[in-house]
């Protein structure tokens, strides 16, 4: 599913981000990405949405070289893996329901499909009955959630996370990595960047250690 | 909600990262969502939305306003020009049955319409009617008065270019003294005519620049409001033609809606002078109304309109699109 091969990646500012990292996420993976602030993780995960291109080195997934994707593919890429971030990116001026059907709208989808998918990305986050309501009228575990539903509202088969938890008290942080966990055990490739360390150690999942720009753990 | 098996045999069936077969059903739906959405966004406004086609419709207006009059003032030429009329004096030694040969060959011409001769008392008929010519007529022991052949051109040599030369023929007559066309004022008409639809083009050009500068910039000032929107779009997995079609759609709305706005000014216009053009008209003794838009008239305005908003718009997006890269 994803690889990375000698990547390295260096900022035009000089600064050195990742260096030669190696690594495999096969298919119905699930994986931690772990590290330091300014490790190298958001650089990493950079990489795989093509929001930069590696330096040295190859970012492969299913077998394609980002380096080499054309621009006009990277819409194509991003629809292919669902990402949430920290902050959700929510439009405040459009319903959960609207919010949470952006990627189907991208994509063409019919309207009554769009209904029934929705709902069933809802229900899957446990927010069926919110869809008629704006982002301010939820919780910031809730607005997490939903940021949640529109990643994997269009069923790709790679979910990336960018500190999930992060602005999450223990609790919620723990309803929100059952819920990937969830999702990887229907098949789902997860790969999920935090320092969260102690929510992390529970889960008994793979987890790769960034350490100023270097992969220096790679296991359980 | 359910998953397909993520399994790397059967990659070509989950969604993937190579660009979908162009499917007509999805574009023809796209385009559909990107109209509604440019329509709920002009009605969200709805006052800016009017102030803005109120700007775009005067700004079209005046200059199609003008070709509309410049129409008008053409049709009414035309018909003076048929009345144009080429008087023939003839000599004094020419006699009545002389002068009617004349006429009969000159009816042979195909570049004269109509033929018909005055003779020296007929003349003198005619004056002697008009008050006041009597006495002075009586003051002459003979006639005094030429023959007089009056010659209506044909329409195809009423055009002042090809006018004169027909006079300069018929000058040459052994029986006409003298051929006489008072083509002066057609010709200055013409020319002041050609004149105005040449400063009408100017201005119609210089309103286009202006109405096309008015929908990039108000496109513009739309993008830089959507901006995050655009960005989670981008995040997402939009594409460039996906964050570009709503814009380009409203663009065209902006100009579509502001021709319908110039085609009801001008509309108004010829309401409030038609009262006066028909005074003036009854005046002349002419049931002359003025002529509107006209059906083709109004399609090229609508059309004007919308092409300079797809241009306006396209400007805009594409000149943020770059900058984003």
């Amino acid at each position: 599913m994803l690889e990375f091969k000698n990547v390295s990646k260096q900022y035009s500012n000089g600064h050195e981000a990742l260096i030669n990292v190696n690594f495999t996420l096969e298919s119905g993976e699930m994986s931690f990405l772990t590290g330091h602030s300014g490790a190298g993780k958001s650089t990493l995960l950079k990489l795989i949405t093509r929001a930069e291109r590696c330096t040295r080195g190859q970012v492969l997934i299913d077998g394609q070289d980002l380096s080499l994707l054309p621009d006009k593919k990277i819409p194509y890429l991003r629809r292919f893996m669902g990402v949430v971030y920290q902050s959700p990116h929510l439009l405040d001026d459009r319903t959960i329901f609207d919010n949470v059907s952006l990627p189907l709208i991208i994509a063409g989808v019919r309207y009554q499909e769009i209904g029934r998918r929705v709902r069933a990305a809802l229900d899957k986050v446990g927010l069926l009955n919110k869809e008629k309501l704006y982002p301010h009228a939820l919780s910031t575990g809730e607005q997490q959630r939903i940021g949640i539903a529109r990643a994997i509202v269009n069923k790709p088969p790679f979910l990336l996370a960018d500190e999930p938890t992060g602005n999450l008290d223990p609790g919620l942080s723990a309803e929100i990595m059952e819920l990937f966990d969830e999702l990887h055990q229907v098949g789902v490739t997860v790969l999920i960047a935090s320092h969260d360390l102690t929510l992390i150690a529970c889960m008994q999942h793979r987890i790769l250690h960034l350490k100023h720009g270097y992969l220096i753990k790679d296991g359980l | 909600m359910k998953y397909q098996s993520s399994n790397q045999t059967t990659v070509n069936e989950l969604p993937s990262i190579n660009i979908p077969q162009a499917d007509f059903r999805i574009y023809a739906l796209s385009h559909w969502r990107a109209l509604l959405v440019s329509l709920r966004r002009l009605m969200h406004t709805p006052l800016e939305s009017i102030t803005i086609l109120a700007v775009i419709g005067i700004a079209l207006a005046l200059p199609s306003g003008l070709f509309v009059l410049l129409q008008n003032i053409q049709k009414i030429s035309l018909a003076w020009d048929q009345q144009t009329k080429i008087s023939l004096f003839l000599k004094t030694t020419v006699n009545d049955t002389a002068a009617m040969q004349l006429v009969d060959r000159l009816q042979l011409e195909e570049t004269i319409a109509q033929v018909n001769y005055v003779s020296p008392q007929q003349g003198l008929e005619r004056l002697s009617k008009q008050a006041g010519f009597t006495q002075a007529l009586g003051q002459f022991s003979d006639n005094p008065l030429p023959g007089l052949i009056e010659v209506v051109p044909s329409k195809a040599m009423q055009a002042p270019e090809v006018l004169g030369s027909l006079v300069e023929q018929l000058q040459k007559l052994p029986e006409v003294d003298m051929a006489q066309l008072d083509m002066a004022w057609v010709k200055r008409l013409h020319s002041l005519l050609k004149l105005s639809k040449k400063g009408a083009y100017a201005l119609a050009i210089f309103f286009a620049s202006a109405v096309f500068l008015i929908i990039g910039n108000t496109i513009h000032l739309a993008i830089q409001n959507q901006r995050r929107e655009i960005e989670v779009i981008k995040l997402v997995g939009g594409t460039y033609a996906f964050i570009r079609r709503p814009f380009l759609y409203r663009g065209m709305l902006y100009g579509f809606l502001g021709a319908i706005f110039a085609a009801l000014f001008i509309g108004l216009g010829l309401l409030w002078l038609r009262d006066t053009v028909a005074e003036l008209a009854a005046e002349y003794n002419s049931a002359y109304t003025l002529a509107g838009l006209g059906w083709s008239g109004l399609g090229l305005l609508l059309l004007s309109g919308i092409l300079l908003g797809l241009a306006g718009a396209w400007l805009a997006v594409n000149h943020y699109l770059r900058l984003a890269d």
